[in-house]
């Protein structure tokens, strides 16, 4: 505490940051947690079967979800890392599409297409499955999913040193060996990391199942039917803490595996030496998958994008620019999407990178606590950030603050995880005696964060900016519960024309959502100049 | 001061936003969504009674007796029907005409309905089939569970339920008459049928209590019982307004053209809860 004293502001500093997340961070979710009282838990847990089928349902499509979404990025990042395919570029950019727009519309695109009576499964093939249910939600969630775990894991391979495989290469280890004893082994942190993230994220989605799973109640469909159907905000409560328990072990195994592993031969710098040439066949097989799933998504995204320009998909195929019409005559919501994304996405990028710095460079008691409490948000799942605010917030003593400001702010601290984390890894590498030199100079702590540190960490910025802005910007379960009808944003709109039979209006506003966050990312990447990632970035 | 409005967008949401809001409520009227939805927010003292000028036109049936809420429109329940697949998969088997025919094993998977749990008009049907046994919850239980090997899917949102019956992805379902009739009118080839002994919903419209803009709420209300907001309804909604000389929709279904099982709404709102919950454990979900 003594370097608080030295410096007073540094100490007011770190006071008002720790109060923030106090109050944003761990008060709502205290809420949600007590809510129910002791008697509540008991009273739920022996209330019968949907509670324990919910539970089992949801760590069924997990682990297949999971699987299915780890193992394609695997081959989607081995392919765009190692193998010589063509269209390389066209494939990163498809990748990205999936992150971009809210689940829900792109669940309705998938009955359209894959439906009892899809373009593809009963015109093109003739079959008529029911996807609606357990394999649907697999399908939707394989897809909407492996985009994250493509991306952390072709960062870690393109990280691996290439001169380990040339040198097996060279001391006679053929292609088959090579991948099995050394790019494997390599890959194996990223592989670790997105198997637990892309868990927590099928045990907390909640758009594709209330769209697509049908009377397949996972956690967080049950805990909105038992809002929505009998007001038993108690009841919800519970079932949030056993998805918040879920989520939480899974991170807190994965912080312990990365932990371990963090000694993993990666140097962190790429080596121009190019990596040893993988057989024709392989290229060719890793060609054939990726066009396979990057023209599923150009199908799913394709029907979004036709029904946008046309009067009624699939009834009537007139081109027409009507539902654009509509769109601007609805603009405040994609405005209040911009401002409050934009605006959280700042906010939350600073605040990550000051935090990052108080708890990685000064000495102090609690900081361990502070740490722990700054990664929480990354367990929270939507629904129960979403409840948590309207149950602590929606309350007399906090109506001077503007409900647009609130939902903000629940951005804000909800996405805080990413860009800590990145701009924590970020101090690691650089050395304490370049800040240091700036103080014993005369610089006092902050001037030498502002001056010194900042323009090292527009890395870590960038990623934090970036994801909190996409991961706001579609995000329908944090937010159904806080708008308000001056404050709606996008993602409700959509919502609520899809519940209205407008097909194209809501397509219509899904193709804005997604251009104003391709053109925001654009100019992003311009100003930072520098090669974005997008890893960990989807909506809750 | 800006009004606050919370509409039918999924009456249950609604409903959940104005309780969780009750401390210091961000909206001023709860317009749409069945009478069911607003009655237990009146009884919770958590709206304000008001006695619309206009609403003294309003039949007695169609209103609170407490005056916490207005009907505002009627709105009949019956069955959506896709007409290609019908004509190619059943040819010339008459349509149902009672909701006992939609149990016939030959249409097995091929139903969807909106949910009971999530949407009003999954719990009126489900209330519907108690009173249309007289009251015996048993048999109305029965029922359910044997119409459960039928359904494909029970969809979050009833709009949702009509759009995959549109798109041909079920071949029918039970839904609302007026949603029905606008899929049919954007082009779908889908028709409605009023199976007999049919339910219908009083759409209502009340005042939450303590809003920012009260006053505006009441003018609001008062617009909304008029003739001419009636009017606009009926075109942009196909529902029946609760005037009987303000002209239905054309196509629309009228009260005195289906036969109506004697629906208590009272009994139907007081043991909603318990009926769910019934029913969930009847076909276990």
């Amino acid at each position: 505490m003594r370097v608080f004293v030295r410096e007073p502001t540094l100490g007011l500093t770190a006071f008002v940051l720790i109060g923030l997340m106090a109050l944003f961070i761990i008060y709502p979710q205290v809420q949600v947690v007590t809510v129910p009282g002791v008697g509540g838990y008991e009273r739920f847990f022996r209330s019968g079967p949907n509670w324990i089928r919910a539970t089992q349902n949801s760590l069924w499509v997990m682990t297949f979800s999971t699987t299915t979404a780890v193992l394609l990025g695997f081959v989607y990042a081995y392919a765009m890392v190692y193998s010589r395919m063509p269209w390389k570029p066209f494939f990163r950019l498809i990748a990205i599409l999936p992150l971009l727009s809210p689940s829900f519309v792109v669940a309705a695109s998938y009955i359209l297409l894959f439906g009892p009576r899809g373009l593809v499964t009963y015109y093109v093939f003739g079959v008529s499955p029911n996807i609606l249910g357990f394999y649907g939600l697999w399908g939707v969630q394989t897809i909407a999913f492996f985009p994250i775990a493509y991306q952390l894991i072709a960062d870690v391979m393109s990280r691996a040193d290439p001169r380990l495989e040339q040198a097996a290469r060279n001391l006679g280890a053929g292609p088959w060996q090579v991948f099995w004893t050394v790019t494997l082994p390599l890959a194996r942190p990223g592989l670790v990391a997105a198997i637990l993230l892309v868990a927590i994220y099928v045990v907390e989605d909640f758009g594709n199942p209330a769209l697509i799973a049908g009377q397949f109640t996972v956690l967080p469909t049950l805990a909105y039917g038992l809002i929505i159907g009998f007001g038993d905000f108690a009841g919800a409560a519970v079932v949030s803490t056993i998805l918040l328990g879920l989520a939480l072990s899974m991170y807190l195994v994965r912080m312990r595996l990365e932990g371990r592993h963090g000694y993993v031969t990666i140097s962190g710098r790429g080596s121009s030496i190019p990596r040893p040439p993988v057989p024709a066949l392989v290229t060719w097989v890793c060609f054939g998958i990726c066009l396979v799933l990057a023209g599923l998504i150009v199908l799913v995204y394709g029907v979004l994008v036709l029904s946008a320009f046309v009067e009624a998909y699939p009834f009537n195929f007139q081109p027409t620019l009507k539902h654009f019409v509509y769109v601007s005559t609805r603009f405040n919501s994609l405005r209040n999407s911009l401002v409050y994304a934009l605006t959280a996405a700042a906010i939350c990028s600073m605040f990550a990178v000051l935090l990052a710095y108080l708890v990685q460079r000064k000495p102090w008691r609690g900081r361990g606590l502070v740490d722990f409490v700054a990664i929480m948000p990354a367990a929270v799942p939507g629904l129960f950030s979403g409840i948590g605010y309207a149950t602590a917030f929606n309350q007399r003593w906090f109506d001077w603050v503007d409900r647009g400001a609130l939902i903000t702010i629940s951005m804000i601290f909800w996405n805080i995880p990413v860009g800590y984390r990145a701009s924590l890894a970020a101090l690691q590498q650089i050395d304490r005696s370049i800040d240091e030199a700036a103080t014993s100079m005369g610089a006092g702590s902050l001037r030498s964060f502002r001056d010194v540190l900042l323009p090292l960490l527009r890395g870590a910025l960038t990623t934090g900016f970036i994801t909190t802005f996409v991961r706001a910007i579609t995000t329908l379960s944090v937010v159904i519960f806080l708008f308000t009808p001056s404050t709606t944003v996008a993602t409700i709109t959509i919502f609520q024309l899809v519940n209205d039979f407008n097909w194209g209006g809501a397509t219509a506003f899904t193709v804005s959502v997604i251009t104003m966050a391709i053109l925001v990312l654009t100019v992003v990447w311009w100003i930072a100049g520098r090669h974005v990632r997008l890893d960990e970035v989807a909506g809750g | 001061m800006p009004l606050g409005i919370h509409d039918g967008h999924g009456a249950g949401a609604a409903q959940t936003r104005i309780r969780t809001e009750k401390d210091s409520p961000k909206g001023d009227v709860f317009i749409g969504g069945s009478s069911e939805f607003h009655d237990p927010l009146g009884t919770e003292g958590i709206l304000t009674p008001y006695a619309s000028p206009n609403a003294a036109a309003v039949d007695a049936a169609y209103k609170d007796p407490a005056g916490n809420w207005t009907g505002w429109y009627l709105g009949i329940f019956g069955l959506i029907v896709n007409k290609d697949r019908w004509a190619t998969e059943m040819g010339n088997v008459a349509k149902p005409a009672t909701w006992d025919d939609l149990l016939d094993t030959a249409y097995a998977g091929k139903l969807d309905m909106p949910s009971p749990v999530t949407t009003g008009g999954g719990y009126i049907f489900v209330a519907n089939q108690v009173f249309r046994f007289g009251g015996d919850e048993e048999r109305a239980m029965q029922y359910m569970t044997q119409l459960h090997a039928n359904i494909g899917q029970y969809v979050g949102g009833s709009p949702q339920a009509i759009e995959l019956v549109s798109q041909g992805q079920f071949l029918m379902g039970p839904n609302w008459g007026h949603d029905i009739l606008t899929a049919a009118n954007n082009g779908a080839t889908v028709e409605f049928i009023a199976p007999a002994q049919t339910a219908f919903e009083i759409g209502a419209v009340s005042i939450i209590k303590d809003g920012p803009n009260t006053e505006g709420g009441k003018a609001f209300v008062d617009w909304a019982l008029s003739k001419d907001a009636a009017a606009l309804n009926i075109k942009l909604s196909n529902r029946l307004s609760v005037y009987p000389d303000v002209p239905p929709a054309p196509g629309a279904p009228t009260l005195d053209q289906v036969t109506l099982v004697p629906y208590d709404r009272v009994w139907a709102t007081t043991h909603k809860d318990r009926l769910i919950k019934m029913w969930q454990a009847a076909v276990g979900m």
